[in-house]
């Protein structure tokens, strides 16, 4: 509402916006002048009183105040204007439409206009509301008062120029001021870093109410600096918009913080020097790093980078897709095992750009979230040291396998062939293999066995010119890459399938410097040819080269024993048909030959019974010789016959009573007559184990002969002794007969030899040769002594019984 | 052929100078029994079994010992004697076998065919007669025809 005569009053042209702000002012607000005329009522003010503006308009404002108060605001007006003065304050009270009056504290503003009339513009505020500030006011003060004394922190509160209003005991202490020193002192005084004009920027932003916290450091009485926490807000007192710092002295802390990072920085130092790679990490649904330290994408030979983005571990850490599904299916069903004892995975090989390195990882659940700690250690090393070792314990055993091999005999090429590619292939890494083994006469050339080259056990023919310019080839060679092909010449690389690209180690297998194979090992990178490896396959070579020996002697043996047996055969075939004919003969001579004898013998028989008349004595005479010549032929025949036929019977041995059978014997040639004139004594025969029926024949002719040549004696004397010597049983049969003179024993066994005449002691000459046969068929010997006119001692030994001893 | 049914002896000899000097020792000794002889194998095996050229011979009437040589043409000996000892009607006559020499390994392998005795040819009559002395049956012959 505005009253025209305000035009008048202010300038016209700063009306609008002026009446607009006041308008919107919640106290009530109006402007008089100078005789105390409305001139103006804000909206608010129209609405506390409860008039309508038209009313209000050119009403004096005592109108509306209460009459015994008039006096008092006239007075104040008066002074106002008589002293030119502004900020007085009257309390009164002014009409109110529904309650009649209301009181109010006005505050009065004098104001000159242009034409240096004095309006008056009066704050009223409703004095309910003022004194509920007045005393929350009072309250603060003494709460500042009190809380300030109470907190353990620093307590510090100041005005807008910084000026210190309260400070309590900690805050004196804290600072080493007294509280009279403090309160004389300001803000920029003991707060270092601090600029007031900036700092007051900052503290009319703040309202009451709101508070923050900032940092700062503070300056002691004695100049030592402190690092503070200063929580800071605002508040009014006392009217005043004053500023409140609780500040706590943080040296502890910082000190423990700087502790701290100092701890973790030193944790953080072992942790990432630690030779293990350690992180914390979540798997499932992917490998989520939460830490690691340095040395854990270390082991994997990666970038931490590379590990951290979510989700990149299995492709980051496995090149090899295959071997990335394999490992990590086997990873996660362990871990989804839930079992601690499968949450290891060693000797895992990580390859990168072709090297391989070893890793061992174990995994720890951390209980109650979905982390595990992984540890992971680099056991290249390690694996590379066991792998040695094995190879080492492979070595031992191929060699020694190949020993085996050797002495067991192999007779196969392809044998020896199989078991060296085998052994190298278990011991070595390689790409091709082939081992080739030439045959006796070097002209086939066996490929034995190869991986990845032609088919097992091919032969090749090969010419006398390829054999000699094979031969010329015997060093061993490391052949890289094109070497192959221009070192070698292009049979063993058609042979052996040489494969371009490849690397080869090249030995050749020398058996006295004699070329007897070939062994080739490729490698598709020539970084594998270590000598470890060239030593490996050298050992190897070494081996075969013996076993290949071997065989070839086998072989050569075998040969000759099939050569042998062939000739055995040949031989025992000769002496079988030899024997037939030899019996056919036998035959003949028994049959054939004695036909006619008989003839001879029978038909002188009739001559002489039937026609002994017209026989002179004479003619009987020769009768008798042609008759007993006859016989005598008989005889022979039958013990040719009965000598040839020792040497071809089997033997049958038993054990023999050589006692009782020398006894019977005696009996059996002598009649009693004979046996007057004979002394024979039989001492202790062991018994023997030999063929009855020879064995009989050999006591015979021994003992008959001793009977024959002593016949002429007076008293014949006839020992028969036996003893055993060493593993030989001798039998001796000593007669006191003929003798003989030593110079024809070497005669006396042979087939009819004699050394006697048939007038003197009839024989035919076979006995002896029979007896020498039938006691050498036993493995014994015969032997006699002799002295010519005393006697003669005849000894057969025998091997001491031991069955199975005779063919 | 009426002589054939009162055969006592079968000599089976092919030579005929060992036929004239056994037919002697036989008589010598007064075996005065008929004798039959056959010259080999075959005619033996014919006579005993009634075949061949004695088809019409009794086969009831056996020959009371035969002697048996056992080389002999066509048919072996040794052959003759399985005949006569795998036939049951012949296997009881007695059979001496006659061989040349006492080492004929021959006798072995008739003793196992059935053989009864064997004689060696008579270089010597006595030991020819002697050895028939020693058959059980010979005095049965001998004393027949005496």
């Amino acid at each position: 509402m505005l009253n025209t005569n305000l035009g008048q009053a202010i300038n016209l042209d700063m009306s609008g916006i002026f009446f607009s702000i006041i308008d919107k002012f919640d106290h009530p607000i109006i402007i008089l002048d100078a005789k105390c005329m409305i001139l103006y009522a804000n909206q608010i003010f129209i609405e506390t009183i409860g008039f309508c503006s038209e009313d209000l308009m050119g009403l004096s404002f005592f109108n509306l105040v209460k009459q015994e108060e008039i006096k008092d605001i006239r007075q104040t007006f008066e002074n106002c204007i008589k002293y030119n003065s502004s900020g007085f304050n009257l309390q009164h009270k002014i009409i109110n439409g529904k309650e009649g009056f209301e009181s109010f504290k006005t505050n009065v503003v004098l104001q000159k206009n242009e034409s240096n009339q004095s309006i008056l513009i009066l704050h009223l505020q409703p004095i309910k509301e003022f004194i509920e500030f007045i005393e929350e006011n009072k309250k603060k003060e003494l709460c500042y008062e009190v809380l300030a004394e109470q907190v353990s922190d620093s307590f510090l509160a100041h005005d807008f120029e910084g000026r210190f209003l309260v400070v309590n005991e900690q805050a004196c202490k804290s600072l080493r001021y007294s509280k009279e020193e403090l309160l004389n002192m300001s803000v920029t005084d003991i707060e270092l870093d601090y600029d007031l004009k900036s700092a007051q920027a900052e503290w009319s932003k703040v309202k009451p109410g709101e508070g923050f916290t900032l940092y700062g450091r503070q300056i002691r009485k004695d100049g030592t600096i402190f690092p503070v926490e200063i929580r800071f807000g605002c508040s009014y007192w006392k009217g005043e918009k004053i500023f409140l710092a609780m500040c706590r002295d943080i040296t502890e802390r910082k000190k423990a913080e700087t502790e701290l990072k100092e701890k973790e920085e030193f944790n953080r130092l072992v942790m990432d020097n630690l030779p293990i790679g350690i992180a914390v990490n979540s798997v499932f649904p992917t490998v989520n790093f939460v830490y690691m330290n340095d040395k854990f994408p270390h082991i994997y030979r990666v970038q931490r980078e590379q590990l951290e983005e979510p989700g990149s571990f299995w492709e980051v850490v496995c090149e090899d897709a295959d071997f990335r599904s394999y490992i990590k299916k086997r990873v996660l069903d362990d871990i989804a095992s839930g079992e601690v004892g499968r949450m290891m995975w060693e000797n895992i090989p990580i390859v990168r750009g072709g090297e391989t390195r070893y890793i061992s990882a174990y995994n720890i659940p951390i209980p109650g979230k979905d982390l595990l700690i992984s540890t992971v250690i680099d056991v290249t090393d390690r694996v590379v040291a066991e792998q040695i070792l094995q190879q080492n314990a492979g070595r031992l055993q191929m060699l020694h396998e190949i020993d085996q091999a050797i002495l067991k005999g192999f007779t196969q090429l392809e044998d020896i062939g199989e078991l060296a590619i085998k052994h190298i292939s278990k011991l070595i890494e390689l790409n091709q293999a082939s081992v080739a083994i030439f045959d006796f006469n070097c002209k086939d050339l066996h490929v034995i066995s190869e991986i990845n080259g032609v088919k097992s056990n091919t032969v090749f023919m090969i010419s006398k010119a390829d054999y000699k310019r094979l031969s010329i080839l015997k060093d061993e060679m490391i052949l890289k890459n094109d070497e192959v092909f221009q070192k070698l010449p292009s049979i063993i690389i058609d042979i052996c399938d040489l494969k371009e690209g490849f690397s080869y180690i090249y030995l050749p297998l020398l058996a006295s410097d004699k070329l007897i194979g070939i062994i080739n090992v490729g490698f598709s990178n020539e970084k594998d040819l270590e000598d470890q490896k060239i030593q490996i396959i050298k050992e190897i070579a070494t081996q075969i080269t013996l076993a290949v020996e071997q065989t070839h002697l086998r072989r050569e043996m075998e040969l000759h024993a099939v050569k042998l047996e062939e000739r055995v055969r040949e031989r025992t075939f000769q002496l079988e048909s030899a024997n037939k004919e030899l019996e056919a003969f036998s035959y003949s001579v028994s049959h054939d030959l004695r036909a006619p004898l008989r003839a001879v013998n029978g038909y002188v028989q009739i001559l002489i019974e039937d026609y002994e008349s017209i026989l002179d004595d004479e003619g009987k005479r020769i009768c008798s010789v042609i008759s007993s010549s006859a016989k005598q032929m008989g005889q022979l025949i039958d013990d040719l016959l009965s000598f040839s036929r020792i040497g071809r019977t089997n033997l049958e041995p038993s054990i023999v009573n050589m006692e009782q059978m020398a006894k019977s014997i005696y009996y059996e040639l002598t009649s009693e007559n004979n046996r007057n004139n004979i002394s024979f004594n039989v001492e202790n025969l062991p018994d023997a184990f030999v063929d009855t029926m020879l064995i009989r024949q050999v006591w015979i002719n021994l003992i008959s002969n001793a009977i024959k040549f002593s016949s002429k004696r007076e008293s014949t004397v006839i020992n028969i002794s036996g003893m055993q010597q060493g593993d030989e049983i001798i039998y001796s049969v000593k007669d006191n007969g003929a003798g003989f003179n030593m110079k024809y024993v070497e005669k006396m066994f042979g087939v009819f030899q004699r050394l006697h005449s048939v007038k003197e002691f009839e024989g035919t000459g076979v006995g002896l040769a029979i007896v020498q046969r039938i006691i050498n068929r036993h493995g014994g010997r015969v032997w006699a002594e002799g002295i010519e006119d005393e006697g003669a001692t005849f000894y057969f030994s025998l091997r001491c019984r031991e069955e199975n001893s005779y063919e | 052929m009426n002589d054939y049914e009162v055969i006592d002896i079968l000599l089976v000899e092919d030579n005929p100078q060992d036929v004239e000097l056994t037919l002697r020792a036989l008589k010598k000794r007064n075996v005065l029994n008929p004798v039959h002889v056959a010259e080999d194998g075959a005619q033996a095996l014919d006579f005993i079994f009634c075949k061949g050229a004695y088809s019409s011979r009794d086969f009831k009437n056996m020959p009371k010992v035969i002697f048996l040589d056992l080389k002999l043409p066509k048919v072996s000996g040794l052959e003759v004697l399985k005949a006569i000892k795998s036939n049951e009607h012949t296997r009881k006559i007695p059979v001496v076998v006659v061989t040349s020499s006492k080492e004929d390994p021959d006798i072995k392998a008739a003793y196992e065919l059935g053989a009864n005795s064997y004689v060696v040819k008579p270089v010597e009559f006595d030991e020819f007669v002697e050895t028939m002395k020693s058959l059980d049956y010979y005095w049965l012959i001998v004393n027949q025809k005496l």
